[in-house]
């Protein structure tokens, strides 16, 4: 998917830990779920505040959040949709467009 | 509005986050190869141990690790052949300095073989993820322990020191 570069930042993905979360989910191959206990390690965040940040991502339809029962506890899969991909990427490219304009400013 | 330093510290954390995210998924894939390797070391040791004559443990158990790790292997990372040919060409570079140094007992191979695999794991930490690294440390010493201080005993420090070590590691690998 070869992303377009926003116009402006986009804020859900641009908050810190959101914007980590996105990173993580995107870095897995072929788009392959990841664990909320994995997710929360990658991104090194608490879980009531991962939690938190993952209720903002689904509303947005970034994220798929899949709790799946196993024996008595249920495992929570998180993977990024084609939105959120995309918006993710939009976004990376917008701050990347960021510093090389300030690179050419410099010169 | 988003400036530059805000831009440049928001692509560094996501190069920091992709970083840790191949690198746990590095370890919790690693887990289980760690842990086969473990208990084949633990067995083949105990058994040279307590029934020198039984000559067939490690013959038996290391092709069971390298069938095992293929096996967990399978599909994973981009290498494709490099990662049995790096296999080959370490046992092939383990068999050449057994058969040039000379070595007469199978304590000695023993030894050897193991500070290899120490050395293997510690060059793994440097490269992709400390944990690694640890644990080569752990073999290292117990080999250590097991040649300079107290070889009589030396398939009991290598059967449940070093492959104890792999055990525990190999869980400690999969709750990354």
């Amino acid at each position: 998917m070869s992303p377009s570069t926003n116009e402006a930042p986009d804020e859900i993905v641009h908050q810190s830990t959101r914007l980590r979360i996105l990173a993580a989910l995107d870095a897995e191959p072929d788009g392959a779920p990841l664990d909320f206990v994995r997710l929360k390690s990658v991104v090194e965040a608490t879980d009531g505040n991962l939690g938190a940040h993952l209720a903002t991502l689904e509303k947005a339809g970034y994220v798929a959040v899949d709790k799946q029962p196993v024996g008595k506890r249920t495992r929570t899969l998180v993977s990024v949709t084609a939105v959120g991909r995309r918006a993710f990427l939009g976004h990376l490219a917008f701050l990347k467009s960021i510093v090389d304009q300030a690179r050419i400013g410099d010169r | 509005m988003i400036g530059q330093d805000d831009a440049v510290s928001a692509l560094e954390s996501i190069e920091r986050t992709r970083q840790r995210a191949f690198e746990l998924r590095g370890y919790a894939h690693a887990g289980d190869i760690v842990m086969g390797w473990g208990v084949v070391w633990l067995v083949c040791n105990l058994i040279t141990y307590f029934a020198p004559e039984a000559t067939f443990a490690w013959p038996v158990g290391i092709p069971l690790a390298v069938i095992w790790s293929i096996w967990r292997g399978r599909g994973q990372g981009k290498g494709g052949w490099r990662a049995p040919a790096t296999a080959g060409a370490i046992f092939a570079l383990v068999a050449m300095v057994i058969a040039i140094t000379q070595v007469e007992t199978p304590a000695e191979a023993n030894a050897l073989i193991t500070a290899f695999v120490a050395t293997g794991y510690v060059i793994q930490g440097i490269w992709i993820g400390q944990r690694f690294a640890w644990i080569g440390l752990a073999i290292a010493a117990c080999v250590g322990v097991a040649w300079f201080i107290d070889r009589e005993h030396l398939e009991l420090w290598l059967g449940i020191g070093g492959g104890g070590a792999l055990i525990l590691s190999g869980l400690w690998l999969k709750r990354a």
